[in-house]
């Protein structure tokens, strides 16, 4: 036996570290593996109708929401037809002067302005219930974490990896504020839309006819 | 080689699935990288093979690399390929994410640092699997000259 270990560690190692691991993470996080409202299992349920990925970008229609009222440490959400993990797949945090910062593969945690918003079929304006200093100090965060690098798949745990969402959930977590209304391992668009802490300011596309 | 290439693989795809699950422990993932790449090295250095086919090797486990890089490069539009590829690239080196998250900040010309790292691990890489193969067989070469 300890010689075929020897052997074969170098192949046998990942296999056995990769089951541990998702056991861990399973053993951890039980109750969210039983919450059918988990972010993977409308995934899951998604890929059945070959919803895969953040939608068609080009059978978007394009929306014309209005974004006269909005404010610094407001969410903006976004979503394409199609989408696999919901009726949004992208979010961001305004910061001001008609800036966002959000999460793309390809440019990182970057500043953007907020008007591309408008290309999505489904737009949102979320305001979370706070104080303006708690706001301010939640777009900071996303602000001082510009550059960092965007991985899909990044945990809510850590601060080395990104996704458009958990960059927000945890700028205002840091406020003592849980945006997640779902409680998963990941934290989804659709979770800050249902999410108590937030007041819908405006939104457009098929969830109000708009 | 075909056995080496297939030990290659097996060796990064299970470690591609570990190092991805291991990101939800902070810290551990950084671990596990390191671990990647040491037993990568193992590999290099043990592999018996000749000069050609440790290069040839070290290309083939690299070639997914290569190719999605090439594609992203040349910036292949149809169907939105180029910005597929990237993310396509970003999962295949998952082993590597780790790392490369370490340059998390810095940014070169607007673009984040650690896009151009993930464009260079394809070569990087190759490179790392033949200079210790390298390494290994003058280390082995020594005691006989001697």
């Amino acid at each position: 036996m300890k010689k075929f270990v020897r052997r074969h560690f170098n192949i046998i190692i990942f296999p056995l570290l990769a089951v541990w691991l998702v056991f861990a993470v399973y053993w951890d996080n039980q109750e969210v593996f039983a919450n059918p409202d988990a972010s993977m299992y409308t995934y899951l349920d998604n890929m059945r109708y070959g919803r895969i990925g953040y939608g068609l970008e080009s059978d978007s229609v394009g929306n014309d929401i209005s974004f006269k009222d909005i404010e610094v440490g407001d969410i903006i959400l976004g979503g394409y037809p199609g989408c696999a993990y919901g009726r949004f797949s992208h979010a961001a945090i305004y910061v001001g002067k008609g800036n966002v910062i959000e999460g793309y593969l390809d440019s990182g945690i970057t500043l953007n302005s907020v008007e591309h918003f408008r290309d999505y079929s489904e737009a949102a304006i979320l305001r979370v219930k706070t104080s303006e200093e708690a706001k301010l100090a939640a777009a900071d965060y996303a602000r001082r974490n510009e550059n960092s690098m965007f991985f899909p798949l990044a945990f809510k745990p850590g601060d080395r990896i990104w996704n458009c969402t958990k960059i927000i959930w945890q700028a205002y977590m840091i406020q003592g504020i849980d945006l997640d209304s779902v409680g998963d391992i990941w934290v989804a668009p659709d979770s800050f839309y249902a999410s108590p802490w937030i007041n819908i300011i405006e939104e457009r596309g098929n969830n109000n006819g708009g | 080689m075909a056995g080496n290439i297939f030990r290659l693989y097996c060796i990064h795809l299970f470690a591609l699935i570990a190092v991805a699950v291991s990101t939800y422990y902070p810290g551990l993932d950084i671990a596990m990288a390191i671990l990647y790449i040491i037993i990568i090295g193992k590999e290099a250095a043990e592999n018996g093979l000749t000069r050609g086919k440790s290069i040839i090797t070290a290309l083939s486990l690299h070639l997914p690399g290569f190719v999605l890089v090439m594609i992203t490069l040349a910036g292949i539009s149809q169907g939105d390929l180029s910005s597929y590829a990237m993310f396509i690239l970003q999962y295949w080196y998952i082993p590597l994410i780790p790392l490369i998250s370490l340059t998390s900040h810095v940014s070169l010309s607007g673009m984040p640092l650690y896009n151009g790292v993930l464009l260079l691990l394809p070569v990087l890489m190759s490179l790392y699997y033949y200079i210790v193969w390298e390494l290994a067989k003058n280390k082995s070469a020594r005691p006989a000259e001697e």
